[in-house]
């Protein structure tokens, strides 16, 4: 019988060669052979080029100038990293005052982070990972935001508004209002906007109007339109496939930009209970109904579903490293709200965080008296917003 | 002499396949062969079964009027990878085909081939935990190891040149 095991070096090159870090630190630690056989700097320094090559994907090292050292460095920050991930084990908490109430929405982008709190006008833009508040932009007062979105490449934030109007900002420019370019076509809350994230600075909106709106942003121009048909809570974009959430808890696939429909199907759904959550990153699509179901779409192979003690609140996903992070409901403290799942974890992988000492502890628990509603996940950790406005960062 | 046009392989229990050799124009070992030794009767293919050369030979087919440049090595890492739906029949097979194919493509020295299902068994690796992975083997084979690398990451031998 052929095994991996008996297969001759050459040939395993060729296979571990597609594997990204995170899974070749998975296959070294199967047994002593792999782990031998993974362990060369060769074999990692490939697979950073690698990943560099992929789209979307800042490089966390220079290949060019980087060392021995700092490669083997490298190797070991991810080991640590994806174990202490796997293991919910957080290593540093940091917090900062937001200002803003309740904090209602957390986007991030490389290393910016934009928040915008419940009910509110005006967003905060973030430089990670020490979040140091970077600048604020205002909307006209009549206008809640509901959405925000920001691109670090393009140098603009945008935010949908309950009404329909979607705003951009350009990052860096006074917060004045001719520099502020107002996109009108929605007619109903703009609840999701992403960018293209293919340099054009295209971005695509879905709202509760039922249509879907790819934008121009730096001409300020519609491209294209398309109604869905139904109200629209989730969306995700990526390469050629837009993945759709609904509040009637289904999902749809259409391919992307002719707008086919390639499948199209409900979530299970108990009674009355409504979809909750529709997120989506680097060809990941993660939706979540009322009864505690959440369902995890990739892009081929099959989907994978989870089951949370609680209602899912809210939930964010790392679509590079194939992890997601769900809050659930009516739960006092991060460390039992927050929950991590990684891919090929099972249904039993949920796992709550762990924090390391009592200092930790208190810091997790302090400001922590009411539901999270708002999650990003981070390069290294997730960001949480709470009730009593701050931010909150946990490293792993 | 045999008909330039068509060449006859034989696999190791005996069983023979004729294919016309355009089919084959990918695989370096039957062109070296036919170069070196093409006025014989057939190509031995041995190490290879019937089933295994079937399927390769269907590539093969699939695969003939291709016109991208041949690959130099199948991990290269400046040509991207690119799905086939032509290549589906390799996307629902049991693992230790796959890596039976894997080693015929080597054998035969089709690196298209090889890069084809090293990417479906990544793939399949691809998300795993270590366990499963490790159930991916025959579990005969392997002792459990919790192996600590973050006491050996220190300690790489001489093997470990970097290429850039």
């Amino acid at each position: 019988m052929t095994t991996l095991t008996n297969l001759y070096p050459e040939l395993l090159d060729n296979i571990v060669f597609f594997l990204p870090p995170t899974d070749l630190i998975h296959l070294s630690y199967t047994s002593k052979h792999f782990h031998h056989f993974i362990h060369p700097v060769r074999i990692w320094s490939r697979a950073f080029q690698h990943l560099a090559s992929c789209e979307n994907v800042p490089p966390s090292l220079d290949l060019s100038t980087a060392t021995r050292s700092d490669i083997l460095h490298e190797v070991k920050r991810i080991i640590c990293r994806e174990r202490n991930w796997r293991r919910g084990l957080v290593t540093r908490v940091h917090d900062v005052p937001a200002r803003m109430g309740v904090i209602n929405q957390l986007t991030v982008d490389g290393s910016s982070l934009v928040s915008v709190g419940v009910a509110s006008n005006y967003l905060q833009l973030w430089q990670l990972p020490e979040l140091v508040l970077q600048q604020e932009f205002l909307a006209p007062i009549q206008y809640r935001l509901v959405a925000v979105a920001v691109s670090s490449e393009n140098n603009v934030v945008v935010a949908g508004t309950q009404a329909g109007p979607v705003y951009v900002w350009p990052i860096g420019g006074e917060a004045l209002n001719r520099n502020r370019r107002t996109l009108h076509g929605h007619t109903d809350r703009v609840g999701c906007l992403e960018f293209l994230r293919d340099g054009t600075g295209r971005i695509v909106t879905g709202s509760w109007d039922r249509r879907v709106i790819v934008w121009d942003v730096t001409a300020g121009a519609k491209l294209e339109e398309f109604d869905t048909g139904r109200q629209i809570l989730g969306m995700h974009l990526h390469g050629s496939v837009l993945q759709t959430f609904h509040t009637d808890a289904r999902v749809t696939r259409y391919s992307f930009p002719d707008l086919n429909i390639l499948y199209s199907h409900r979530l299970p759904a108990r009674g009355k209970s409504r979809a909750r959550v529709g997120v989506g990153d680097a060809g990941l699509f993660f939706c979540a109904s009322g009864n505690r179901r959440g369902v995890c779409y990739p892009l081929s192979g099959p989907s994978w579903e989870i089951d949370a003690p609680k209602q899912i609140g809210a939930a964010s996903l790392d679509g590079l490293h194939r992890r997601v992070v769900v809050l659930t409901e009516m739960c006092k403290t991060v460390e039992e709200a927050a929950r991590v799942w990684s891919f090929g974890m099972g249904k039993e992988g949920l796992v709550p965080l762990k924090a390391t000492d009592e200092q930790v502890e208190r810091v997790l628990r302090c400001n922590l008296w009411g539901d999270i509603i708002a999650l990003a996940v981070v390069d290294g950790g997730i960001v949480v917003g709470t009730e009593y406005g701050r931010l909150v960062m946990l490293e792993f | 002499m045999s008909d330039p046009a068509n060449i006859t392989l034989v696999t190791m229990d005996g069983t023979t396949f004729t294919v016309p050799s355009a089919y084959l124009h990918r695989s370096k070992l039957v062109q070296d062969w036919l170069r070196s030794e093409g006025d014989k009767q057939a190509m031995e293919v041995k190490h290879v079964t019937p089933f295994v050369l079937q399927g390769v030979l269907n590539f093969c087919e699939i695969h003939a009027e291709d016109t991208s440049e041949p690959l130099a090595d199948p991990a290269d890492p400046t040509k991207p990878f690119e799905a086939d739906p032509r290549d589906d029949a390799f996307r629902g097979m049991p693992d230790d085909q796959l890596l039976q194919f894997t080693m015929a493509a080597d054998i035969l020295q089709i690196p298209e081939l090889v890069r084809l299902t090293a990417q479906e068994m990544a793939s399949r690796i691809d998300g795993k935990s270590p366990d499963q992975i490790r159930a991916m083997f025959n579990p005969d084979d392997l002792a459990e190891e919790d192996v600590d690398s973050d006491n050996e990451m220190g300690e790489v031998g001489e093997e470990g040149a970097i290429s850039k």
